[in-house]
């Protein structure tokens, strides 16, 4: 019950940003009638999101997006990182890729966890989440430089920080 | 400066439209396609700061969703062969 | 300082939309379609970051130079919203993407090298039926 107005005051803050029909000019009479409709909109999604819940329900509590606050600097660098180093690939002359195929095991409880890991892994370019399952994600590499950046284990265990995991490390090597 | 941004942006259009052309499977036409629609998300955000008009910041948004919308139907519509049923068609 | 301000918004734009078009020149000279998938994910993560922040860096400029905040703050929260929004949806697009076409039986190109092991792995993971996660 707490979780639902939780996402009902957000899409409602949400709501209130995109439409702005809440300041008609000239239309005072509007006013009530946008704002009902919005919020009437919002419970509808709301709604839908409770059914949703009950197919598949992922405990993790929202207060895990905080953990973005440092996840999501770290990430971005990366990302800048990579996005150089591929650019450098991809415009020199020689183009020296290497396609590989990497298999990392990550220490992560919750689909949220997995979801963030793998979303990371493809976002930064010159690695690929193809697959994952089992503990395991199967990734693609692009250059012998980005599979090792992927093999030394930094993402999983960053992952497993803003999961509130133990690391990835004390369970063995990773493959 | 931002015309500039909008002719750096319009050539990256060109060069995806050029694979999505060349293929070779449907897959790189679909990836592609999808590179194209984020690309032309950036347009959007940018043409409407040259035109001084924000609010087409909503189109870019809208844009976007049908952009993924549109990817996943493209690969639904190749694995099952229709939009509304998980079931292959015995062919 | 607004002025400058413009300036630097639009330098990020302007570099952000070079970051586009090394992605597309990624995806025309790349071999395969693994390959390609990383060009697309240069265009997808710094150039939009570096035009959507770019942009707001310009929008807060104007902010500077007319001392009213008017729309600008909105202007700036969409912008925001529109990047967090891509870098949500754009690799859960392209994951879906590879994963099809890894399962479609599109062949990851193997120049690999003796160590890298591709089929191994390839072979380990689908050995190992079971709950997908």
């Amino acid at each position: 019950m707490k979780k639902s107005t939780v996402v009902l005051v957000l899409l409602f803050a949400a709501w209130l940003v995109w439409s702005g029909g809440y300041s008609i000019p000239g239309a005072d009479h509007f006013h009530g009638l946008v704002l009902a409709l919005g919020l009437a909109s919002c419970v509808i999604v709301l709604a839908l999101h409770a059914r949703m819940e009950r197919q598949h329900s992922d405990r993790t509590s929202y207060l895990r997006v905080l953990g973005f606050i440092t996840y999501g600097p770290w990430l971005f660098w990366q990302i800048v990182l990579s996005n150089l180093q591929i650019a450098r690939v991809v415009l020199s002359p020689k183009l020296p890729i290497h396609p590989q195929l990497v298999r990392i095991r990550a220490n992560l409880r919750t689909d949220f966890g997995w979801t963030v890991l793998a979303n990371s892994i493809t976002l930064t370019p010159g690695t690929l989440t193809l697959d994952v399952r089992n503990g395991f994600a199967l990734i693609h590499a692009l250059t012998d430089e980005t599979a090792a950046d992927i093999r030394s284990g930094t993402f999983p265990d960053k992952v497993a920080q803003l999961e509130g995991s133990p690391r990835t490390e004390a369970e063995g090597p990773t493959a | 400066m931002l015309q500039l941004a909008i002719v750096g942006i319009l050539v990256s259009m060109a060069l995806n439209l050029i694979r999505a052309c060349l293929g070779p499977s449907v897959f790189d036409r679909a990836l592609a396609a999808n590179a194209f629609a984020t690309v032309t998300v950036l347009l959007i955000a940018l043409d409407g700061f040259v035109n001084e008009r924000p609010e087409f910041l909503d189109l870019a948004l809208v844009y976007g969703l049908l952009g993924f919308v549109g990817t996943l139907a493209v690969l639904r519509f190749w694995k099952y062969g229709n939009l509304a049923s998980d079931e292959r068609p015995k062919a | 300082m607004g002025e400058a301000l413009e300036w630097i918004g639009g330098m990020m734009a302007i570099a952000g939309s070079l970051f586009c078009v090394i992605g597309g020149i990624g995806m025309l000279r790349l071999p395969d379609f693994f390959s390609r998938t990383h060009a697309a994910s240069i265009g997808d993560s710094l150039g939009a970051a570096l035009v959507l922040l770019g942009l707001v860096v310009y929008e807060s400029a104007q902010w500077f130079q007319t001392q009213e905040s008017g729309g600008s703050v909105s202007v700036i929260i969409k912008l925001l919203l529109l990047l967090g929004f891509i870098y949500v949806v754009s690799p859960t697009a392209t994951h879906a993407l590879a994963k099809a076409a890894f399962a479609g039986g599109v062949r990851v190109d193997s120049v690999a090298a003796p160590g890298s092991a591709s089929d191994e792995a390839q072979s380990n993971l689908d050995g190992q039926e079971g709950s997908p996660r």
